[in-house]
């Protein structure tokens, strides 16, 4: 699968984005604030999904504030580290 | 002011059993924190340094009996606290407790053996509830007339002891003792690394490098008397619990905002009903559980209330770590004892200060005091504060 | 004892979600207790509701339609009772750390286990920055909520929004198979919510007393104390009777726990139904709840018509 497809499915599932479809979820979408609505919890899961499938680890969640930003944006920074 | 007098208090920390070395060793600027290298519990602690068996050899309990290190760590407190004082059928006493933990350090054991054995034994969760922790301090202390448990994380025992002088106050007893209790475990551990909110070093409470807290645990209780009461015990009132509020910050489930707000209107909230204006405070004795957001928020509500007018202020949590529900009540007696000895605590361990802020305390500091704030915040944007004052 | 009027009242429970003071349904007697649940997304955002079990979706759905019945009002104290706990995340938590080998938890389960998980979502939703307090004392956490919002009221605080909630786990069944409680009684394990907006401004019904008593040798004895100092005769009071674990008190009208299971906190549930009935009656001019624990601890509510 797609990494950014792949991405969605996790963020889905660990984030009980419940009523959401992966199609709902813009690649270049805000995940944070006004976009999609998350919030710093969200972000934690985030770091545990990284690191749980990807084996990325973050130290902090203000690492990750950059990273986060949208689907984009993680895949990207994926792709780099694992 | 509507003062309510106290005249006992007990309290168990990893500064020690009791309250003369908790007091000696805040005065030492001698920490109770120490570091753990137990694989899976690695990080600094303020543990109580009594094992479950030590505790309940002190206190009479057969070494076998299933009691939850909440349960021990609060009836070692509250005994030192209500100290035997002889009951008085003309008089009504009531209890309120404080906890977050109650007996989940051992479900945790009853959990963790039904996962590998299929089977456990219930024993091990009887405890669990918080009413079931706060009924077995209370059947081994007195027979009181009215029972509670006060849980709002991290101001849990703050609240207890707001409310225990609401209860004095409508004249509905004569003789409350209030106070709270939590002891480390494992969900707690687990949960606070999850958020990534502990420090692997010794915790630094409001200094500008500070990344996280240290967890603690213990107990600590204080009891309540009208002037009826006192005619009976004789008690002498050793400080006056004169001001509170309880606010809420209603921003995150377990951050707090930047401004905080709830911090504000807990604080002014407490002056007000205390009748005293923010010039005299002087010591305040911070929640400061040295987690970035914590401090920040707490130090930005302390001088929004203060203004100029700030006085010396230190968190104690680099003496004895953050010890949840019971951090509100141990530093209530903490503020018992500033008051007692006339002195601020010092702030350990901060190098460079939050805004470079000269009114930390830096040093043990011997001062007249008489009047003391002391702040507890918690999960659910729970904010609490407490003034103390002289008898 | 202070003026204490009721003027909502929302309850989940097995009998499903009533959100009126008055229940025009008449309820039925049943066997199994797991709470009939509404859309919790007509009134709790989707981005919290994701996050909640049921227990804190039960109390969120009942706090935020009294909230909308009274328009809003800056609430000057929540406070919520409940016996439990959040079971379901706990048991999420603790099943995480026992089954994850290395690697990182997942905190959401951590932070929605708290006891005030709750009130703290009321606020936050809510927005709202006053008193906000939880009381978790077994069988009475209920009543002492009661006593808590009448000494916020003897404070001048004004409108209080008052509830209780628990939620019931499979495991709670298996402990107390283990601990052999009776069959019948762990069969009749239940949960729900039920939340109440309360003021000092007049209302038909007011709260006439609340207390909880320990080690109490005789329950008529101390029904007739309560009843005698509030000149109320026995035959205009609508007894219900409630109980978690205990043998429920006979001589009642109302066997509470037929309709809506054992839990902790079931004597809130209780007091709506209590409510309700003296609106819609005339002989009964106040009604008693009386609430029997395992310890020979008793709880008492009494209200009354204006």
């Amino acid at each position: 699968m797609d990494l950014r497809e792949e991405l969605k499915q996790h963020l889905i599932e660990q984030l009980n984005l419940e009523g959401i479809k992966p199609s709902d979820i813009q690649n270049d979408q805000a995940l944070f604030g006004d976009g999609l609505g998350l919030d710093s919890i969200d972000a934690l899961e985030i770091i545990v999904i990284l690191d749980n499938e990807y084996g990325i680890a973050l130290a902090s969640p203000e690492q990750g504030k950059e990273i986060f930003h949208s689907i984009d944006s993680l895949a990207a920074f994926i792709e780099k580290n694992r | 002011m509507t003062a309510v007098s106290i005249t006992r208090a007990g309290i168990v920390s990893c500064l020690g059993l009791g309250l003369k070395t908790n007091a000696e060793r805040l005065l030492a600027g001698n920490s109770g924190i120490k570091e753990s290298k137990e694989k899976g519990r690695e990080g600094y602690f303020g543990a109580v340094s009594f094992t479950n068996h030590e505790l309940k050899t002190a206190l009479g309990f057969s070494l076998d009996s299933v009691i939850s290190r909440t349960a021990l760590l609060g009836l070692a407190a509250a005994k030192e606290a209500w100290n035997e004082m002889p009951q008085d059928e003309n008089l009504k006493c009531a209890f309120i407790n404080a906890s977050t933990v109650g007996g989940m350090d051992l479900t945790e054991t009853y959990f963790s053996n039904l996962h590998a054995n299929k089977q456990a034994n219930p024993s091990l969760v009887a405890m669990h509830d918080l009413g079931a922790v706060t009924n077995f301090i209370a059947a081994n202390i007195t027979s009181f007339d009215y029972i509670n448990t006060i849980s709002t994380a991290c101001s849990s025992s703050a609240n207890a002891i707001m409310i225990g002088a609401q209860l004095i106050n409508a004249g509905m007893f004569d003789r409350v003792l209030v106070g709270g209790t939590d002891a480390l475990c494992n969900f707690t551990y687990q949960g606070f690394k999850s958020l990534m909110v502990l420090d692997n070093d010794w915790c630094k409470p409001f200094d500008v490098s500070r990344k996280g807290l240290n967890l603690g645990e213990g107990s600590a209780y204080f009891v309540y008397e009208n002037e009826k009461s006192r005619k009976s015990s004789g008690n002498d009132v050793l400080a006056n619990r004169s001001g509170w509020a309880n606010a809420n910050d209603a921003f995150h489930n377990t951050g707090t905002s930047p401004d905080g707000i709830g911090a504000q209107l807990a604080i002014s909230k407490a002056l007000m009903q205390a009748d005293l204006s923010p010039s005299e405070i002087d010591y305040i004795n911070a929640h400061g559980t040295a987690t970035p957001n914590n401090d920040l928020s707490e130090y930005n509500a302390m001088n929004t209330v203060f203004q100029k007018s700030l006085p010396i202020f230190s968190s104690t949590k680099a003496f004895t770590g953050h010890t949840l529900a019971a951090s509100g009540a141990i530093e209530a007696v903490f503020s018992l004892i500033a008051l007692n000895k006339q002195v601020a605590f010092v702030n350990l361990n901060v190098e460079e200060v939050v805004d470079d802020c000269k009114a930390i305390s830096r040093e043990t500091k011997f001062k007249h005091i008489a009047n003391v704030l002391s702040n507890s915040f918690g999960f659910g944007g729970n904010c609490t504060s407490l003034i103390f004052s002289e008898a | 004892m202070i003026a204490m009027y009721i003027h909502h009242a929302t309850s989940i429970s097995a009998q499903g979600f009533f959100n009126a003071l008055l229940l025009e349904e008449s309820l039925k007697k049943k066997t199994s207790f797991l709470a009939n649940e509404p859309d919790y997304k007509a009134l709790i955002p989707p981005m919290m509701v994701r996050r909640m079990a049921k227990i804190t979706r039960m109390a969120l759905m009942c706090a935020l339609s009294i909230d909308k019945d009274a328009g809003n009002p800056n609430w000057s104290g929540i406070l919520v009772a409940t016996g439990l706990g959040n079971l379901q995340d706990t048991d999420k938590f603790l099943t995480s750390i026992i089954e994850s080998k290395e690697g990182l938890l997942s905190p959401t389960s951590f932070t929605q286990s708290s006891h005030n998980t709750v009130s703290g979502n009321i606020a936050l939703i809510l927005k709202n920055h006053n008193y906000n307090m939880t009381h978790v004392q077994q069988a009475f956490s209920f009543e002492n909520t009661l006593i808590d919002a009448r000494l916020q009221l003897l404070d001048k605080k004004e409108q209080l929004l008052v509830g209780a909630c628990d939620e019931y786990l499979p495991l709670l069944s298996d402990i107390a198979n283990q601990f052999h409680l009776n069959t019948a009684r762990i069969e009749a394990f239940g949960e729900g919510a039920s939340f109440f907006n309360v003021s000092t401004k007049k209302a038909p019904v007011g709260i006439l007393a609340v207390l909880v008593k320990h080690h109490v040798a005789s329950i008529e004895l101390e029904i007739d104390v309560l009843l005698d100092q509030n000149n109320i005769s026995r035959d205009t009071c609508f007894v219900l009777a409630t109980s978690a674990l205990s043998e429920i008190y006979v001589n009642s009208n109302m066997n509470v726990n037929d309709y809506c299971g054992r839990y902790f906190t079931n004597s809130a549930f209780a007091l709506h139904l209590a409510v309700s009935h003296l609106m819609k009656q005339k002989k009964h001019t106040s009604a008693l709840i009386v609430n029997t624990d395992h310890q020979h601890n008793l709880g008492l509510i009494l209200v009354g018509l204006e």
